[in-house]
């Protein structure tokens, strides 16, 4: 092998490397990426001559260390995060001992297998898509490595690893929407890295909330079946809250133990929602839900938990009712719990709460009465509420009287259990930006929220939002009108500029789109779809059979294609095209050959017709028979005939001698030069 | 060939199925076979291992990667077919030699692509040779050099052409067996006594008698169908320059008459064909016209390049039996 050639081969394989390895970039931890680098340098430092490849021995003892140190760093050895730990530094030692043309061709191998694990960690819109398209580089390094023959220059490899993709790409298509698909895994999958908790956490205190005020990220989508609900009624129900320990509302003890009887007193509402995955086990529902459909979720007090924190991406349907009681029946424990406070602490608050027992004996009026207080005292709605005392109600509600939906809420359950009503925080998120591009709506960590429910005799619990009281349009516009003014620049931008808010909300509908019909292409939609599209059957053998007929059918069609597309070739040898195209000119300027009439004999027909012709026609001729009839020729020779022959216009060529002839004459000169067109009949065939 | 089977009854039917032809072969559908190759398998069992991961994870796009590299790997049927379909194979008798040497046919290979069609190789006689790319539009001429051990009639045995392009994964093969044969003159005996009538002294060798340090030796000129193989200036046409013939100056000698009845006592019937070979050649070289008396046939005096040609031909098919020859 030539330097020039070994050191091709050795760059091809460093940009495979680096192409698989990119998508493990920010997910394997960095000393896998530093051996791998380092394995790269060996392979340089071999090809070049600096350095021996490593012995047999040598690499056993370097796969012993890989695998030590990827079982110490994950505690396994075959999760999803370890395989690819362990198959990154499998393609490393394998770089180590690249020699042969097999050796090569299995590191492209590995490459593949590398750049297919890197979507167990992200396949995501950006960053997945893009992954994909690494296939390309990877196919072309293919071929460009094979070994034996002389390889195809680069862009002709290049072509012909692109037309490969492209005609697997139906291929694809068909295996990816047929295949079918399993409910569950195969083994079990151990999750080895928690996904980072973000959202609600499962308590709540002065603060919690703040944090997510300034995230943009996305929460879930949420799409309706019928009407999407007016922004007042977009509550999203997390988690009931039960226990208040002075600072904190939690749960001590499990809520409510099934679902608490709900009397709808309106028609159903049917979504379906798209959860981002958050590393907690509640699934936000429209308040106030009736059923959802996850498998294994638990559906406690009108709220829904997940068996395990949700990891991944996970879509649900449901249905909630608007209008409904909700437990009107008193449950006594729930109510003693309901209405349970600290011994001590906020003395002024319940005073104030003492006050109002006394004054209404209505509980509905207590509450009207404390919304009221809200209302008319000068209390802010802020992103930066001061920090609170170890009293913190009466704090909030005499002295600071600023606060987050958080400090609303909780002051709120505190008065009213104090004035004697049962009380309830509850979270989870108000709101939603409706995105026209994708007809859903989009929920934002930022939308999270909390809110009271106090319950009411006869009429079970019901919603209030003492947030509402204070800043009301929080509730009609979204958090992000309410705080406009404490965005920071760049999220406040993105709100208010038509062109981006455009640009984000189609973004988000290309991500809805992708995660639907890419990532969520699971068993249920698969069904669904199948079902849709008229397959009367999903079983898999059913669909098996489908993905055969398919599949050599349309293999079939691209082997018929090709072998077309070869006979076309043949066909197009240029001089034969050439010289049809010479008969076509010369038969529109009059001279069709006549049957049984040879080359030879017809050009020196036309060029006896028509003096212009002779001198082209001559060349042309000769240069026909010698291509035609003499050795073969070269690709470029013939290429020359067409191109003269696409030179040669019989009929302009006509045209200009007889104008110079006309003009020769009327200045009075003999003549140009070769006597007068003869031909009246071909001329008058000549007009179009 | 890797992919392609070797087995006896395999080969029985092979030459049942593929006899040798006359004329240009063009290589259509019913001559090419096409089987995975053992790269081909182990590609399949990698994306087999990435579907069940696929499979077990639910990940969508994993499943898209490995449909995709399912679909490419499948279709390169088609391509790696299709790189030997339309092929047009003439062969070209190779010139005769003497027995020892290689004797080289040529293919002259060429198609009606757009664009060259690469790594083509070339099997014979268990070699295998990569060949270059073949370009669209131009014969390429492919030499094929089969070792001629024995005098007499050297046939071209079977060849394989065969392709992995352009992913290795399949391997797509043909077998051609255009019906060329050529001779194969003794090989000339590195000594030999004069023959009776040289009116020479000592013995006749290979020194002296051609090569380009030789004082007959007169120049070159271009080969003419009928040279003998041994007259070809190989070393210019290494240099691509073309087929010369080297030539001896002409000087008047007495008439050598090469009898077989002269080794008659040697027992070996090959080893008084090389020593008559190497009278032949020795009384060309010097320019005498000379004579054969083989046994069972006889050659009147005569010189030149035909006569030393039909002198050579009838030493090569001594006591073969007769059949029609190139």
């Amino acid at each position: 092998m030539s330097p020039r050639e070994s050191s091709r081969h050795t760059a091809l394989l460093l940009g495979c490397v680096a192409i698989a390895y990119l998508p493990h970039l920010t997910h394997l931890p960095l000393w896998v990426g530093g051996v791998l680098a380092g394995c790269c340098g060996g392979l340089l430092a071999v090809a070049g001559g600096w350095l021996r490849a490593p012995g047999r021995g040598l690499r056993f003892v370097l796969a012993v260390l890989g695998l030590t140190a990827v079982a110490l760093q994950y505690g396994r050895i075959n999760g999803a995060d370890s395989g690819s730990a362990l198959l990154t530094l499998m393609l490393g030692l394998k770089l180590l001992e690249t020699r042969t043309g097999r050796d090569r061709i299995l590191v492209v191998y590995l490459c593949f297998f590398l750049l297919g694990s890197g979507f167990l960690h992200d396949q995501a819109l950006p960053g997945g898509a893009l992954a994909l398209f690494g296939l390309l580089p990877l196919t072309w390094a293919w071929i460009l490595l094979q070994e034996g023959a002389e390889r195809p220059p680069l862009r002709r490899a290049l072509r012909t690893a692109a037309l490969l993709l492209a005609q697997a790409l139906p291929l694809m298509l068909v295996l990816f929407l047929l295949f079918p698909r399993l409910s569950g895994p195969l083994w079990s999958i151990p999750r080895e890295t928690g996904a980072a908790r973000f959202g609600l956490s499962d308590h709540m205190a002065p603060g919690a909330l703040t944090a997510l005020g300034q995230s943009g990220a996305v929460a879930f989508r949420a799409r309706f079946f019928g009407a999407v609900p007016p922004p007042a009624a977009r509550y999203w129900r997390a988690l009931v809250l039960w226990d208040y320990d002075g600072l904190t509302w939690r749960n001590r003890q499990p809520a409510e133990l099934g679902p608490a009887p709900l009397v709808p007193r309106s028609a159903a509402i049917a979504y379906e929602i798209t959860l981002e995955p958050q590393g907690q086990p509640w699934l936000p529902l429209l308040d106030v839900p009736a059923r959802i459909e996850v498998p294994e979720a638990r559906f406690t007090g009108r709220e829904a938990l997940a068996a395990k924190p949700v990891d991944e991406r996970l879509r649900y349907e449901a249905s909630s009712y608007a209008s409904y009681r909700l437990a009107p029946q008193a449950n006594p424990d729930l109510m003693a719990r309901a209405l349970a406070l600290p011994e001590t602490g906020n003395a002024a608050a319940r005073t104030l709460a003492r006050e109002w027992q006394a004054r209404f004996a209505d509980p509905a009026e207590r509450a009207r009465a404390a919304l009221r207080l809200f209302r008319e005292a000068p209390f802010y709605y802020t992103l930066q509420p001061p920090p609170l005392g170890s009293d913190g109600i009466d704090d909030f509600l005499f002295r600071s009287r600023r606060g987050f939906c958080e400090h609303y809420a909780g002051a709120f359950v505190f008065l009213m259990r104090a004035a004697g009503v049962p009380a309830r925080v509850v979270t989870g998120y108000q709101g939603g930006e409706t995105n026209p591009l994708g007809d859903y709506l989009i929920v934002r960590q930022a939308d999270a929220h909390a809110w009271a429910e106090i319950w009411l005799a006869g009429q079970g619990w019901g919603r209030v939002d003492p947030t509402a009281a204070v800043a009301p349009e929080r509730i009609e516009d979204g958090a992000a009108a309410a705080l406009a003014g404490e965005l920071s620049v760049p999220v406040r931008l993105l709100r208010e500029s038509a062109a981006l808010q455009r640009l984000r909300l189609g973004w988000d509908a290309a991500n809805y789109r992708w995660n639907d019909w890419v990532l969520g292409y699971g068993p249920d939609k698969q069904r669904t779809t199948l079902t849709r599209w008229g397959f009367d059957s999903v079983a898999p053998g059913r669909l098996m059979g489908w993905v055969t007929l398919l599949t050599v059918g349309m293999s079939a069609l691209t082997g018929l294609w090709m072998g077309r597309r070869r006979e076309t070739h043949s066909g197009r040898d240029p001089v034969i095209a050439g010289f049809r195209r010479l008969q076509r000119r010369l038969s529109r300027a009059g001279h069709p050959p006549r049957p049984g009439e040879g080359p030879r004999d017809y050009l020196a027909r036309c060029a006896a017709a028509e003096p212009a012709w002779r001198a082209p026609l001559a060349v042309l001729g000769r240069d026909y028979l010698a291509l035609r009839y003499g050795p073969y020729p070269a690709a470029e020779q013939q290429a020359r005939f067409g191109r003269a022959v696409r030179r040669f216009h019989p009929r302009w060529l006509r045209l200009r001698r007889r104008w110079m002839v006309r003009i020769g004459r009327r200045q009075g000169r003999d003549s140009v030069d070769g006597p007068e067109p003869v031909s009246p009949a071909g001329a008058a065939r000549t007009t179009p | 060939m890797r992919a392609m089977p070797h087995h006896a009854w395999v080969l029985r039917w092979v030459r049942r199925r593929h006899p040798p032809v006359t004329g240009p072969i063009t290589v259509d559908r019913r001559r090419i076979y096409i089987l995975p190759t053992r790269q081909g398998w182990g590609f399949a069992l990698l994306l087999g291992t990435m579907l069940l991961a696929a499979l077990n994870y639910g990940n969508s796009l994993m499943f898209v990667v490995c449909f995709w590299m399912g679909g490419v790997a499948f279709l390169t049927m088609h391509h790696t077919h299709r790189n030997l379909l339309g092929l047009h194979i003439a062969g070209q008798a190779a010139a005769p030699v003497f027995a020892g040497s290689e004797a080289v046919f040529g293919l002259q290979m060429s198609h009606a692509d757009a664009s060259p069609r690469y790594g083509l190789r070339l099997h014979h006689t268990d070699q295998t040779h990569a060949l270059a790319p073949l370009s669209a539009g131009v014969a390429t001429a492919v030499p094929v050099a089969i070792a001629a051990p024995r005098r007499g009639r050297l046939e071209l045995p079977r060849l394989g052409l065969s392709t992995t392009y352009p992913l290795g994964l399949f391997e797509a093969w043909t077998w051609i067996h255009p019906a060329l044969e050529t001779l194969v003159y003794p090989c000339p005996a590195p000594q030999a006594p004069p023959p009776a009538g040289a009116g020479l002294q000592g013995g006749i060798g290979t020194a002296g008698d051609h090569g380009e340090g030789s004082e007959d030796y007169r120049g070159l000129r271009n080969y003419r169908s009928g040279d003998g193989a041994h007259t070809i200036a190989w070393r210019v046409l290494a240099r691509e320059r073309g087929l010369m013939v080297k030539q001896f100056s002409e000087n008047n000698r007495p008439e050598w008459r090469l009898a077989w009845a002269q080794f008659a006592h040697q027992a070996d019937a090959e080893r008084i064909l090389s020593l008559l070979c190497r009278q032949a050649l020795a009384a060309h070289a010097c320019g005498a016209p000379f004579a054969l008396y083989l046994p069972d046939r006889e050659l009147p005096l005569g010189s030149g390049e035909d006569h030393l040609r039909k002198v050579l031909r009838a030493l090569a098919l001594y006591g073969l039996p007769a059949r029609e020859a190139p």
